[in-house]
């Protein structure tokens, strides 16, 4: 007998990673003929973390309107020994004193966790309105938390209760970007174009992360700078290249066939928004791993990926790592581990350049005409 | 046009003949004969013969939500006798249990999307299973649940696009957040108009908003402008088929 609960489906999946069929990066090493082990270690690692999260969050699985979302390294899918949990808990409905207390119980079953809290910023480990991260797009409202949440759902965010009310949520933040800001020009003409409004905001919050590194560094005595220099360099990087190809993706791939022929004008922009949404489920290492798969050749793939193999296996080395998180700005430029670290990031910079400037016609098209004015 | 209609079970639940004689007064074109609870499957079964539909161009049957008491067997048994009058059925994903059974239905099942509350069929991708289970299938769309699932509508169109061949009946109503179906609203009449171009003008529909006696006409015209299939007169008030 099967269990209704079992009728899921893989391709739905493929965000969670609980579909059968390889994803876009075991894809791509297949194709390539190489194996990037820290990164299939991470992935492999999430999956323990995940269930295991996702089984202390059953228990607010019931309360209505609400959801549990995960950010950082468990959405991206990149665990290793020293991540820690950032979450959510997301309210998308009726305010209600109680939460509080709920957001309190969920702090609780979080921090008997093994696991490391997030940091102490207040963006993580709080509740989220829906409603600030919906009307608050930009203004004087659209503060640095708000801003990082929003996008953060966008590039690297995953439930930990039932779906439904996260994904809810990312696509009516979505809906703000693509539906409610139409282009001006005529839709016949070109209807699958790049969104202009979520793409600004793609690039405010790279440029915002880029800022505030230096704040951190500056308000907080070079404390951990240089585990933030280097995810700036790396991660932090990958969720700004994710971001540019959710945006380049609506031209570079029009889901065009999804239509009826002569459809209006309103459903073509919500096929569009439909098609960010998908993107959106797809960690940026599977964004990645599917657009070098069509518009790129076997070494940029090996140029982009073989350093963030590196950087994910420092990152899991706990003695690099706690050396890396002692380190004093005056002290770094003579030091092995930092320099190997920097050196990798030059190598994935150079690997992400050749793949924007060089590789595929179209995607330069777009990087140039998109990308700086 | 569009045979529309209620179902028996938002006018007068489990009441099924005072459900039907509250619309074939207004002159409705299609019903849905509701058992939703498992103890009204048998007497709605067993009455099937002796009701008079003939003025009606469509008529669907909707099965239990829930099976507390009874078994899946048991109620495939009723609902094959359903299915054998031609009349579609209309099924919750969560219930279907043993899909193989659910295949002697063939094309008179009619799996419908799901509100919120339940684990599955709620999406595009979590009815594509029970689809590819059960290819005779075809697609119930209830609109509000939709749109209670994803206000931006993009779920109904992505279920709209992907089920377009097995879409057989429309279900129509606004669905509250505590996934009561009520009334349909101003703010629901219009996303609802949002996708309505996808859904084609012989397409069946279902009233389920739960409206006392007198309101029946007015929400079989707001439902008729929802779908933007009619012409209001010079009074401003819109046609009912």
């Amino acid at each position: 007998m099967a269990n209704y609960l079992m009728l899921t489906d893989a391709s739905d999946d493929r965000a969670t990673g609980e579909g059968d069929g390889p994803l876009p990066f075991e894809q791509l090493q297949a194709n390539v003929g190489q194996e990037w082990p820290q990164i299939s270690a991470a992935r492999q690692c999430t999956k323990g973390v995940d269930a295991e999260l996702r089984e202390i969050c059953g228990p607010f699985n019931e309360i209505p309107e609400t959801g549990i979302v995960a950010f950082g390294s468990l959405a991206r899918k990149e665990w290793t020994s020293g991540s820690d949990v950032d979450w959510a808990f997301l309210v998308d409905g009726q305010a209600d004193p109680e939460h509080f207390r709920i957001e309190d119980q969920i702090a609780q079953a979080f921090s008997e966790t093994k696991y490391a809290p997030p940091g102490s910023t207040g963006t993580f480990a709080a509740m989220a309105s829906s409603h600030e991260l919906i009307h608050h797009v930009g203004g004087l409202e659209d503060s640095n938390r708000n801003l990082t949440r929003r996008i953060l759902m966008l590039l690297e965010s995953t439930s930990l209760t039932d779906r439904v009310v996260h994904e809810r949520v990312i696509r009516q933040i979505l809906q703000r970007y693509i539906v409610c800001d139409p282009a001006v020009s005529s839709m016949e003409e070109r209807p699958f174009r790049v969104p202009r409004f979520l793409l600004n905001d793609m690039v405010r919050f790279w440029r915002t992360m880029a800022v505030d590194y230096a704040t951190k560094k500056w308000q907080q005595r070079e404390k951990k700078w240089v585990l933030r220099n280097i995810k700036l360099r790396m991660s932090r990087k990958l969720l700004f290249v994710k971001g540019l190809l959710m945006c380049f993706d609506c031209e570079l791939s029009p889901p065009a066939d999804e239509l009826p022929e002569g459809a209006e004008p309103q459903l073509v922009v919500q096929t569009l928004a439909n098609r960010c949404f998908k993107l959106s489920r797809m960690t940026p290492l599977d964004l990645l791993s599917q657009v070098l798969s069509e518009h790129a050749d076997n070494q940029t793939a090996v140029e982009i990926l073989t350093p963030y193999d590196e950087f994910l296996g420092c990152l899991h080395d706990k003695e690099k790592r706690e050396h890396l998180k002692e380190l004093s700005f005056d002290d770094a430029r003579e030091d092995d581990v930092f320099n190997e670290l920097r050196t990798i990031s030059h190598r994935f910079q150079e690997g992400l350049e050749r793949l924007f400037f060089d590789q595929d016609e179209e995607l330069f098209r777009l990087t140039r005409r998109y990308g700086v004015f | 046009m569009r045979p529309i209609g209620f179902s028996t079970g938002a006018l007068a639940k489990g009441d099924y003949q005072e459900g039907l004689r509250l619309q074939l007064e207004v002159g409705v074109s299609a019903v849905e004969l509701s058992a939703l609870r498992e103890n009204e499957v048998e007497i709605l079964v067993a009455a099937l013969s002796d009701l008079d539909l003939s003025e009606l161009q469509y008529v669907s049957f909707h099965a239990p939500s829930k099976l507390s008491e009874m078994s899946e067997d048991h109620l495939l048994g009723c609902l094959n006798e359903v299915a054998r009058r031609e009349i579609p059925i209309v099924v919750h994903p969560d219930i279907i249990q043993n899909p193989d059974t659910w295949r002697s239905l063939g094309r008179w099942l009619l799996i419908e999307n799901m509100d919120q509350r339940k684990p599955v069929g709620r999406t595009a991708g979590e009815l594509r299973p029970f689809f590819n289970l059960l290819p005779e299938a075809r697609f119930c769309f209830d609109i509000g649940h939709a749109r209670q699932v994803d206000p931006t509508m993009g779920v109904a169109v992505e279920m709209l696009i992907e089920f377009r061949d097995r879409l057989a009946e429309i279900h129509l109503s606004e669905v509250r957040s505590d996934s009561r179906h009520v009334a349909i609203g101003e703010t629901a009449a219009a996303a609802y108009r949002h996708v309505a171009s996808l859904i084609p003008e012989t397409t069946p529909v279902i009233l389920e908003s739960m409206v006392a006696p007198e309101q029946i006409r007015h929400e079989l015209e707001v439902a008729q402008s929802c779908l933007s299939l009619c012409q209001q007169d010079r009074d401003g008030h819109l046609a009912v088929s």
